[in-house]
């Protein structure tokens, strides 16, 4: 009994947090209902979250829904945005006519997701610290709404012409208010400055060395003082509040964790009840299918138009490297093996000075990388730089081992120069001389393995030895040895 | 809140003195009709509006006179020296010492030369002069511009200075008093110098407030039983009308009483960027001597005041009463003065519960107004240099429409010999600024014609 009374205790005190620091007004008796699903709840805890919704987003104007319907709809989705994705929350139905306890565990689920009360606790201001215009309040009828709706049916109204000319004549009116708003604004600071020159010197907070505008108007009208004391009056009881809250938090968690219990309970029979027709879906971007439909496209577009260009600067690169190949086919040096990106040229130079090897190298390297480059720059991958086409001494360098042999084999026929071979016979050729490689490595590595046996061996024999040793020496060492050692030993 | 005045050239700087001493002669006027603290009040609004007071006593224990917030730039020394000893002279206000600009010799009637060589020439120092003044306002409410359209420093080098202070203040509000010279001007080229003005005007300032010299002559001599009419008696009207506008003041607006300031005028009376002609009519006037024996009742003074709006009179003799708000012609056109936008200033007695209805007609506004933005009125308890009842109308409308055609005509039928047109050439015009003027102005034209 004494457990429910607190519990009562600290849900009201809940609602009077949240009242105080106007964010919602509920009462206490809802949530009570509401843990137990009673359908007379379910509105006040629809209002109850959408207060809630509103003041995380801190949306200054506050959006005030249609109808019940909007304000559902708009729960619904924002929760999701948060990220609460509970089915059940989302077929809920849109006449607020049942489902208090699910909204009560949303708003459990809220309050902790989004640091309510830390939001509360910080969004708190101090009278004192409050500016002048809050405190005096001026005898002035707040300007009444503005009906924008009738005003928008006036416009629609007008013939095409004048509407326009009413259009300009609005708008260059808030223009003009702008400006004279921001003059307003320059003067409040600037004769606010002005205080703070005067007051230089004197000051009632320690990290100021002048009044505020509030002070000296509360020193200039010693009568105000009752309502700044009031106000701090007022602004102690709320901030005992939440410090009281803090105290007796775990309370109303633990009653939260009650209701969870028993929801969890009779779940089974209310999700026979539930319909899915009012099912509410967090909203992808509608056109977000056309989207990826249209990036696709404009990818494709932009590789068809690089394409020709990419089939020019091949083509380019082949004439010029049958060029080379065709000046200096007298030389006796096979140069090098060029692999291109689709396509395979074997070239072989014979009977080339070194010095011309060299300059023709670095004219083709220059080359090379200069159409590489542009390539690159076009999306396609290819660094040619890495490869050593020209080599500082002069004689000419295969690339790899597998083209090596290739080069090999070409450089043997009667006419070394430019023979192109269809990719298949390349390919071939390739395998066979990786074979090559494998087994010779293969064999290789069998070598090494058998070394490293032996090794092993004789170590172990050493250390035995010199175990026996001490053996012999020491009488008082025991040794247990393994079997397989003796075995070692005696082999 | 401060307002600053510039004052461009000989007329302007003859219009701004008498202003600054209308102001003066109203602040310190017998007849007041309000408890002394509100006329306090009063008169500290006013001061701190159009003058920098001295904060300290000097130092034979009086306190200085009050300074007007004021630049006065002529080519000429001839207009500032007087203006300034005018001033000296009057015993309650005065010019500060340092406050003015001027040149050996001046524009010589060329538009262009003001605003190609002179106006160039003397920006910074002018702009300095104005800075100074800027910096000492808590709250630059705007500027008022007095110039004439005739001569060639007040409109070549005022639509010079004009946009100046746009570029240098793009926040603050422009308003410019143009005096609009004689339909039969001495100045042969008055006419190429007034349109030039006006377009450039039109681009940088937020209200132009047109004071007819013919209208003004005919207050002189009908209104007033002057017969020798001088430009100082002529001065001495446009500074009255002024007067009755800029003095304070307060508007009801949304439910809160405030104080008006210049820049609450602008948005009230010219909303639309296509309209910016302001023309201000007042009842009633009369000489000091007919003021004692004369009583009005606020009825008549509104009835004809809305009838002068509509007949586009310029004083309350004379007025057509035929002319009503609903007749058109058959070609759709209207035959009486539409508006964009009115404001009504009432002073004196019982204006704080007088009924102004009959001013937000919808009838007599363009049919695209909105009709709580058409009207507007502000109220003073106050008496107004000793009239116990004054109203005033400023009204944006197509009365202006009238005299800019004659001018535009005339100015065109002699741009067409392309007579005088060198003169302006050789300072660094082209023929195109002055077409580009023709078209801008014909767009204002239109866009009033149309209302």
């Amino acid at each position: 009994m004494a457990m429910s009374s607190q519990v009562r205790t600290v849900i009201e005190l809940f609602c009077t947090i949240l009242q105080q620091n106007n964010v919602s007004c509920i009462r206490a008796e809802m949530l009570r209902q509401a843990k137990y699903n009673k359908d007379s709840a379910t509105s006040s805890m629809w209002k109850l979250l959408f207060d809630l919704i509103t003041f995380c987003k801190s949306e200054d104007n506050k959006i005030t829904p249609q109808n019940a319907k909007d304000e559902v709809l708009y729960v619904k989705t924002e929760l999701q945005k948060f990220g609460y994705l509970s089915c059940r929350l989302s077929v809920l139905p849109p006449d607020m006519s049942s489902g208090s306890r699910e909204l009560l565990l949303a708003l459990g689920w809220l309050l902790h997701q989004q640091k309510v009360f830390d939001k509360i606790m910080s969004r708190r201001s101090d009278p004192l610290h409050q500016p002048l215009r809050n405190f005096v309040k001026l005898n002035v009828d707040s300007p009444e709404p503005l009906n924008t709706n009738a005003l928008g049916d006036a416009i629609f109204k007008l013939p095409p012409r004048d509407a326009i000319q009413q259009q300009l004549m609005l708008c260059n009116k808030l223009h003009l208010a702008c400006r004279r708003l921001h003059s307003f604004s320059q003067e409040l600071r600037c004769l606010t400055h002005k205080i703070h020159q005067y007051t230089q010197g004197v000051s009632l907070q320690t990290e100021l060395n002048h009044l505020t505008p509030l002070e000296v108007y509360l020193l200039r009208h010693p009568e105000s003082l009752k309502q700044m004391m009031f106000e701090l009056e007022k602004d102690n009881l709320e901030l005992e509040n939440l410090f009281s809250w803090k105290a007796t938090e775990h309370v109303f968690w633990e009653w939260m964790q009650s209701v969870l219990n028993l929801h969890i309970q009779e779940s089974a029979t209310i999700d026979k009840k539930i319909s899915r027709t009012e099912e509410v879906h967090l909203s992808l971007p509608t056109n977000i299918a056309k989207e990826i439909v249209s990036i696709r496209s404009s990818v494709r577009e932009f590789i068809f138009h690089h394409e020709s260009e990419i089939e020019r600067l091949d083509q380019l690169l082949l004439e010029k490297i049958i060029k080379c190949t065709f000046s200096y086919r007298r030389n006796d040096h096979k140069l090098a093996f060029l692999s291109c990106w689709d396509f395979n040229i074997l070239i072989s130079f014979q009977k080339i000075a070194p010095s011309e090897i060299h300059v023709l190298a670095s004219q083709v390297d220059s080359e090379l990388t200069q159409l590489a480059g542009r390539l690159r720059h076009c999306g396609r991958g290819w660094d040619f730089t890495s490869d050593d086409m020209s080599s500082s001494d002069g004689t000419v360098t295969s690339i790899e081992p597998s083209s090596a042999a290739l080069s090999d084999g070409f450089s043997k026929k009667s006419r070394p120069k430019f023979t192109p071979q269809s990719e298949k016979g390349i390919k071939a050729v390739k395998l066979e001389s990786l074979q090559q490689e494998v087994t010779k490595e293969r064999q290789l590595l069998e070598q090494r393995i058998k070394q490293l046996e032996t090794q092993l061996k004789q170590l172990q024999l050493d250390t035995l030895a010199k175990l026996q040793t001490c053996l012999v020496t020491d009488p008082n060492i025991i040794c247990i040895q393994p079997r397989g050692l003796k075995q070692l030993l005696n082999n | 809140m401060s307002v600053i005045t510039l004052q461009l050239g000989q007329c302007g700087n003859q219009v701004g003195e008498q202003t600054f001493s209308t102001l003066i002669d109203d602040v310190y006027s017998k007849s007041i009709g309000v408890s002394s603290q509100d006329n306090h009040d009063y008169i500290q609004t006013c001061l701190s509006t159009f003058f920098s007071q001295p904060e300290s006593k000097s130092r034979d224990g009086s306190f200085d006179l009050p300074k007007a917030r004021a630049v006065l730039v002529d080519m000429e020394t001839k207009a500032v020296a007087q203006s300034l000893q005018q001033a000296r002279k009057s015993g309650k206000w005065s010019y500060c010492p340092e406050q003015w600009y001027s040149q050996k010799r001046g524009s010589g009637n060329n538009w262009a030369y003001g605003y190609c060589v002179h106006g160039p020439r003397s920006q910074d120092d002018i702009m300095n002069l104005v800075r100074r003044e800027v910096e000492k306002c808590d709250r630059l409410g705007g500027f008022i511009n007095f110039l004439s359209l005739a001569g060639g420093t007040g409109s070549g080098v005022g639509a010079f200075v004009t946009q100046s202070l746009r570029d240098e203040y793009p926040f603050s509000f422009i308003v410019n008093q143009v005096v609009w010279p004689y339909s039969t001007g001495e100045v042969i080229v008055q006419n190429y110098n007034a349109v030039l003005t006006l377009s450039h005007l039109y681009d940088t300032a937020d209200a132009i407030l047109v004071m007819e010299n013919d209208s003004l002559h005919k207050i002189c001599s009908q209104l007033l039983n002057i017969k020798n009419i001088s430009f100082r008696d002529i001065n001495k009207v446009i500074a009255h009308k002024m007067t009755s506008v800029l003095q304070p003041s307060l508007a009801a607006d949304l439910g809160t009483k405030h104080t008006c300031d210049l820049g609450y005028i602008v948005e009230r009376l010219t909303p639309h960027p296509q309209h910016k002609l302001l023309t201000v009519k007042n009842i009633p006037q009369m000489s000091d001597i007919a003021k004692e024996f004369s009583t009005y009742q606020w009825p008549g003074l509104l009835k004809n005041l809305r009838q002068m709006l509509i007949a586009d009179s310029p004083m309350e003799e004379g007025i057509n009463w035929e002319v009503k708000p609903a007749t058109r012609t058959e070609s759709g056109h209207t035959c009486f003065n539409r508006s964009i936008s009115t404001l009504l200033v009432l002073r004196g007695k019982e204006t704080l519960s007088l009924d102004a209805s009959m001013f937000s007609d919808p009838n007599i506004y363009a049919p695209w107004v909105p009709q709580d933005l058409a009207s507007c009125v502000f109220r003073q308890p106050r008496w107004f240099c000793g009239y116990e009842k004054a109203a005033t109308l400023v009204g944006n409308s197509s009365a202006s429409v009238k005299p800019l055609n004659k001018i535009i005509d005339k100015a065109w039928n002699m741009f067409a010999s392309r007579a005088y047109v060198h003169q302006y050439l050789k300072h660094g015009l082209t023929e195109e600024d002055f077409l580009d003027s023709f078209v801008s102005l014909e767009k204002v034209i239109d866009s009033y014609t149309k209302l």
